[in-house]
């Protein structure tokens, strides 16, 4: 039972692994009508879930300086992204206590509201200024919010954690 | 008093390590157009062309093929535009050497592949897989063969980062034809680009094409950009608000040309 336990936890890090190279390598071939998800999003979630929380609380830092250097997008806003990556994992390791025996369904509703923030913040200040802010929401925002929590749901299912096993 | 403290830190080390990584974010953010950046950026995409190799050789094969065939349809009708072209050539030749005119420039394209296309798709930013050992600079121009595409902002041996028009804060002087009248082109959104602060007593209709103005110290002129779509009235009631759709389609660019000032 608990070697069974043990193959689960490395594959699910296996599986990690590899989404996060096709995150930072291919990461413009899994664009769907111009729309991409945010898969290390995916990751950290996945790590504040299941690993220590300082250790997700670092990841979400570094995840979010990765994506700013190896993914270049402007130049001139990097910092944006370990900032409110760090923001978010913050946020959701002091809400994750609250939802307490409520986890499914609440879990997933706050998952998803917590990538909903993260883009429209991502967003709104990429291209604050310069589009109507109703556009950013529709058209990037709300849209990656639902690529990137798709996967999410996939990756749950295959994955559940052990509360969600109970 | 120590314990006290270490007793604080262990109990909020949380939020301590939160407050520590916003304010270097914050640090980050702060300082625009980083030079370091910029190379540890150029640095990595040199090593993810490496990786990717295989997956985009087989696209580019891909393309090949299906281009090769559309292209050979095209070969006989740019034949007869060439022929009646180069009559025209000649004509002009004769022409300008009677009114002195002379040549100034001329432009030397450097085919390459984009090799990486920024975080989100409509991001402005690519990545080339042409560096300073292929002669490619910062403010290369870069085009494909349907108008501008941008321009570089730096290389390293082998692949070069560069800018897309399509980025908010890009301004391109550009050139309304056939009124020969010059505004400031801006991105909008999606495909669209819009031109303000033409005065609305010049006469300028939708179908129109806008050309690079050749002003700019960076566009050399007389690149396509695009064709007008409408012409409204901007609030102010003296002058235009047009909108209009790029020559380019940004989203299914592949490969573009580096355009290599060969000024002589």
């Amino acid at each position: 039972m608990i070697e069974s336990k043990q193959k689960s936890f490395w594959l699910l890090y296996l599986v990690m692994g590899l989404v996060f190279i096709l995150s930072v390598i291919f990461n413009e071939y899994i664009d769907i009508a111009g729309v991409r998800p945010d898969i290390l999003l995916i990751i950290l979630i996945f790590l504040a879930t299941r690993e220590k929380k300082l250790i997700a609380l670092c990841a979400a830092f570094f995840f979010g300086l990765i994506q700013d250097v190896v993914l270049p997008g402007d130049a001139e806003y990097w910092g944006l992204a370990p900032l409110l990556k760090t923001l978010l994992i913050f946020s959701f390791l002091k809400i994750i206590p609250l939802i307490g025996k409520f986890r499914g369904f609440i879990l997933h509703l706050t998952v998803f509201s917590g990538f909903l923030v993260y883009f429209v913040f991502y967003n709104l200040f990429y291209y604050s200024g310069f589009m109507d802010p109703f556009v950013i929401f529709y058209r990037y925002a709300l849209t990656e919010t639902i690529y990137t929590f798709l996967i999410y749901l996939l990756l749950n299912m295959i994955f559940p954690s052990a509360d969600q096993k109970r | 008093m120590f314990s006290k403290l270490y007793d604080f830190i262990i109990r909020k080390h949380l939020e301590i390590l939160t407050f520590i990584f916003v304010l270097i974010s914050l640090g980050f953010l702060s300082q625009t157009e980083s030079n370091v950046v910029l190379k540890v950026q150029n640095a990595w995409q040199d090593i993810s062309v490496v990786l990717k190799r295989p997956v985009v050789e087989r696209q580019r094969k891909q393309k090949i093929i299906e281009e090769n065939s559309q292209l050979r349809m095209n070969i006989f009708k740019l034949n007869q535009e060439v022929s009646r072209l180069q009559n025209l050539d000649s004509e002009n030749a004769r022409l300008r050497s009677m009114l002195a005119f002379k040549d100034t420039s001329h432009y030397e394209l450097l085919p390459t592949l984009i090799v990486y296309k920024g975080f989100k798709n409509e991001n402005s930013v690519i990545t080339i897989d042409k560096g300073h050992k292929d002669g490619v600079k910062a403010n290369d121009v870069i085009v494909d063969k349907d108008g501008l595409v941008g321009k570089i902002i730096s290389s390293s041996a082998s692949t070069s980062l560069a800018n897309m028009i399509i980025e908010p804060d890009v301004r391109v002087s550009v050139r309304i034809n056939p009124s020969r009248v010059y505004g400031i082109l801006k991105w909008h959104h999606g495909n669209t680009f819009i031109i303000e602060d033409i005065p609305s007593t010049i006469d300028i209709k939708p179908g129109w094409s806008v050309t690079t103005s050749g002003l700019s110290e960076v566009y050399p002129p007389d690149i396509p950009v695009g064709v007008i779509s409408e012409v409204l009235i901007s609030e102010n009631g003296f002058t235009h608000h047009i909108e209009g759709n790029y020559n380019v389609t940004f989203n299914n660019l592949k490969e573009v040309f580096v355009l290599k000032n060969d000024r002589k």
